[in-house]
């Protein structure tokens, strides 16, 4: 046999799937995207092509003496929340509701901007409902709201083209530019916002699908992780099949955190932005990924995503941000640049977050940015926060004046047994004492604690890492996660806790448990910890000193409890 | 070498926040795996080296926050491994460790190195519990405790914003010369923010097992040796890769994630090629038509011609490359031969013509 190779081509009629070659021992030959150009020397191989876990394969030979050789493999076929030809998941009457909707004009809510949500379940189960449980499923397609900082303006329930008997709700509105924030609440899953930002003469589609979650019976949820977001010019609407598959395989990529985009579907990602500034934007922080990142492409990116959404669009300040800081290390933002408006993207927040982190003001006090910078949760590459619960709080941390402390017996003895200062408390002897005298003696202890925190000084690391020590000492943490978890499970407790306190307890309990047995903090593993919960100091020093109040008026409660008992 | 290897295995089906589904798979799944370990034609592990941890069945009346297994359930099991319940650790530099973890998962979003965790029976919506399996494999490489770790992730890769890797109470040991020699073999049921599945398995009687650890343990019997007969992670991560479309059938699913390990692969075990049966369809096969079997490098394997007895034919004669020779019977026009995982090319030369046709060894029929 010679080894004289064949100039091989394989396709796939789809520049977003990736694509590999395989030899007849299944070692990977050759790989890329959509298309693959490649030399092989004679014998079987196999073409695998996917797109959103959804594959095509087909086994080929390449033959002695054979010079060029040509394998075409048919369309991946993949589950989308946008209803199109070429996926697993569209129906024609989910498609005709889309079409209908763009065709009908838009619930008029102001002007100059355009909004689409579209709300559908591709599965079988809107034929499958009885009398009994229509009810239930027709809840799966509501509980969303579009509001501004002052008031709702559209209610999804009462504004959106629904049809239950095939699984979908849809609206299309026309709104002022602006910044918006798309509300979700449910009795099941309590409440989910994402930003919605409507940029002049574009219209900003959503879609998403409704899947089932946890019990079966109950109504289906929205998968708000693996929305499609399209943005779309007035005059074209419905998005391309193009833009959508492009935009699929580059979101899949950001959420993987690897630009494993090859050149090609850049180019085409960075051209077909003029018709969907998403794709752009997903570009770009692709683009971020690189090791050595084209900053002149990011350039050239940037300036056209700034001329189509504005300079002062969120999503584009951050990445300007990231730029500047690549091409001048340790440059500082403009004076006065701040983001009172949360992006699109989670890799967008990052990178502002961070600049928080070093800058309080970057996320104004009263802000939307600031308000939920700890309440950010998982959502996929898109950015969501629950919000902070307006209701009367199950657990009222203790105010000052209650931490004020009252007369009590032995203080001298107590606090020199409770000292924060101290490194070798045994814990089961700390809690012994307390329990004796234990109200005031907490009180006193976490006076000194709250009242130890200096909101001046936000630079230092080591005065953060300080506090966590000393609330990892003084609060008895095994005991608290169990009183935590009863109150959840009885009054949904969690949602008074931001994410950023969810985090911190677990932590701050094994922490404790180290300190008990003689063992130290770890600086590294807590400088990582803290770094990444990516808040303002200010508010990271806000979450220590609420969970100070909370778990002392926790420990109190327990500890009353305990001695109640004995 | 196999003898003196360690493992646990970790299974977590019962979560008592409705927030984690209860799953089928994990203690099915850990049993399957030990099966596999302790099989001398398998991992061939001492029985008594392996610790496994899986949710009760019922499971026990306990508050939520105390359901188990917990966070500390899998670190005191790794603890007494690394120190043989003596205070000091123990190195086993020519052992290999197999950690095996099966459950509801995450990842961290922000962090780009290859990471998962398994969620504790008591995570709920208010706390993170997790056994962060990749920081337990790193610790080891690093403390360099064992010369070869074996991670496998079998759980959903979520991407979480704000949730973390609990870091493992182990103290720093830094070893970096020896850490350098450790080889770490990781496979993650899913990428990055991808979903494991688990399902029921046709040819193990509709009982549902995670697909990952199904295929994987197909790939650790199946995976074609290189030419000296070793079977390596590389060959193992090609054969997984190659084989996942299939056993996803129409149902997609995310696939796996395998990562050599940088310092030199991992020979799992010698064995020569396992073959696979596959049936070769000849309707209307008669004397003088010959059929030829070629493998991936276009080599001739074998060549089989009809017996005809009685004017019927009743059996392939097979001559294979080597010289061999064997005769297998044909009924209802099909003959099974076996043959190395692997792609061929079949062809029969009928009426002066030859059809062909490209196939993989275990698949469907192949009608020629």
């Amino acid at each position: 046999m010679s080894d004289s190779k064949a100039a091989v081509t394989v396709a796939v009629a789809d520049l977003a799937a990736a694509l590999e070659i395989v030899d007849g021992g299944f070692k990977v030959v050759a790989k890329g995207f959509g298309r693959i150009e490649t030399e092989l020397i004679p014998g079987l191989y196999k073409a695998r092509a996917s797109v959103g876990g959804a594959s095509q394969e087909k086994i080929f030979a390449v033959e002695e003496g054979e010079g060029v050789k040509e394998v075409i493999l048919e369309p991946v076929q993949f589950a989308s929340p946008v209803p199109m030809d070429g996926t697993t998941t569209s129906h024609e009457y989910h498609q005709a509701a889309v079409n209908e909707a763009f065709d009908r004009p838009p619930l008029q809510r102001g002007n100059g901007a355009g909004f689409f949500l579209s709300v559908r379940d591709p599965s079988e189960a809107p034929f499958n409902q009885t009398d009994e449980t229509i009810d239930r499923y027709a809840q799966s397609f509501t509980g969303f709201r579009l509001r501004n900082a002052a008031e709702v303006l559209i209610d999804y329930d009462q504004d959106a083209e629904c049809d239950i008997s095939h699984g979908y709700a849809v609206l299309a509105a026309e709104l002022d530019p602006g910044a918006y924030v798309l509300q979700w609440s449910s009795e099941q899953y309590g409440t989910l916002e994402r930003p919605v930002l409507l940029a002049p003469n574009w219209i900003t589609q959503l879609f998403l699908m409704v899947e089932p979650h946890g019990e079966t019976g109950g109504p289906l949820r929205p998968n708000f992780a693996d929305a499609s977001v399209q943005m779309a010019p007035f005059e074209f609407s419905y998005p391309r099949d193009k833009y959508f598959r492009l935009s699929e395989i580059a979101r899949q990529s950001l959420l993987q955190g690897r630009n494993i985009v090859e050149r090609e579907v850049m180019n085409a990602l960075l051209q077909d932005k003029f018709g969907n500034p998403v794709l752009g934007l997903l570009a770009a922080h692709l683009l971020l990924l690189d090791e050595k990142p084209r900053l002149n492409l990011l350039h050239i990116v940037m300036g056209n995503l700034g001329a189509m959404l504005g300079g002062d669009f969120p999503d584009i300040v951050a990445l300007r941000l990231r730029l500047d800081q690549l091409e001048k290390h340790l440059s500082a933002p403009p004076a006065g640049l701040s983001v009172p408006f949360p992006p699109l993207f989670k890799a967008s927040w990052d990178i502002l977050a961070q600049q928080a982190t070093q800058d309080d003001a970057f996320f104004p006090p009263g802000s939307l940015s600031r308000e939920v910078a700890d309440r950010i949760v998982d959502n996929g590459v898109w950015l969501a926060w629950r919000p902070s619960r307006k209701i009367e709080q199950l657990i009222l941390p203790m105010t000052d004046q209650e931490l004020q402390h009252q007369k009590w017996q032995d203080r001298e003895h107590i606090l020199a047994a409770f000292d924060f200062e101290g490194d070798q408390i045994d814990g089961t002897m700390l809690l012994a004492s307390v329990r004796k005298l234990a109200k005031p003696v907490v009180r006193e202890k976490l006076r000194q604690f709250i009242k130890s925190i200096d909101f001046e000084d936000k630079e230092s690391i080591e005065k953060l890492e300080d506090l966590v020590v000393r609330l990892a000492r003084t609060l008895p943490w095994q005991s608290l996660v169990q009183k935590l978890a009863e109150l959840d499970a009885e009054e949904s407790f969690s949602e008074q806790l931001t994410e950023v306190q969810k985090t911190l307890i677990p932590n701050l309990l094994l922490l404790r448990q180290a300190l008990q047995k003689g063992g130290e903090l770890d600086h590294p593993q807590w400088a990582h910890i803290l770094d990444s919960l990516q808040v303002p100091r200010a508010v990271l020093l806000e979450n220590l000193r609420d969970l100070a109040r909370l778990g002392g008026a926790l420990a109190t409660r327990f500890i009353e409890e305990q001695s109640h008992k004995e | 070498m196999a003898k003196a290897d360690y493992a646990i295995l970790l299974g977590i089906s019962h979560y008592p926040d409705p927030g984690f589904p209860p799953l089928q798979g994990p203690p099915r799944d850990v049993q399957r795996f030990y099966d596999w370990l302790i099989d001398p034609t398998g991992g061939d592990v001492d029985p008594n080296h392996i610790t496994t941890i899986v949710s009760p069945n019922p499971p026990p009346t306990v508050t939520p926050d105390q359901a188990p297994p917990q966070f500390t359930d899998f670190q005191v099991a790794f603890q007494k491994l690394i120190t043989g319940g003596k205070n000091r650790i123990e190195y086993h530099s020519d052992s290999r460790l197999y950690l095996y973890f099966s459950g509801h998962g995450f990842c961290e979003i922000r962090n780009q190195m290859p990471q998962a965790a398994i969620y504790a029976a008591n995570a709920s919506r208010l706390f993170n519990w997790n056994i962060a399996g990749t920081l337990y494999a790193l610790w080891a490489k690093e403390a360099a405790v064992f010369g070869e770790i074996v991670l496998v992730m079998d759980c959903c890769r979520d991407a979480e914003a704000t949730r973390m890797l609990m870091n493992p109470p182990l103290p720093a040991i830094n070893n970096p010369g020896a850490a350098q020699k450790v080889k770490l073999f990781c496979i993650y049921a899913a990428p990055k923010g991808g979903k494991a599945q688990e399902r029921p398995v046709p040819e193990l009687n509709g009982e549902v097992h995670s697909l990952l650890t199904h295929v994987l343990l197909d790939a650790f019997r199946h995976a074609p040796p290189d030419p000296q007969g070793q079977v390596t992670g590389q060959a193992l991560k090609n054969y997984i890769e190659d084989l996942w479309p299939k056993a996803c059938g129409n149902i997609p699913a995310d696939p796996p994630e395998i990562y050599i390990p940088p310092t030199g692969d991992i020979v799992f075990f010698t064995r020569p090629p396992v073959l696979l049966a596959q049936n070769l369809v000849l309707h209307s096969w008669s004397a003088g038509e010959t059929v030829e079997i070629y493998d991936g490098s276009n080599q001739l394997l074998v060549t089989l011609t009809p017996k005809v007895t009685d004017g019927f034919i009743s059996a392939a004669d097979l001559v294979w490359a080597d010289g061999t020779k064997e005769s297998l019977p044909v009924e209802d026009a099909r003959v099974c031969v076996s043959l190395p995982a692997g792609l061929y090319r079949g062809r029969r030369l009928r009426e002066g013509q030859w059809r062909q046709q490209f196939f993989q060894a275990g698949g469907d029929d192949v009608g020629l």
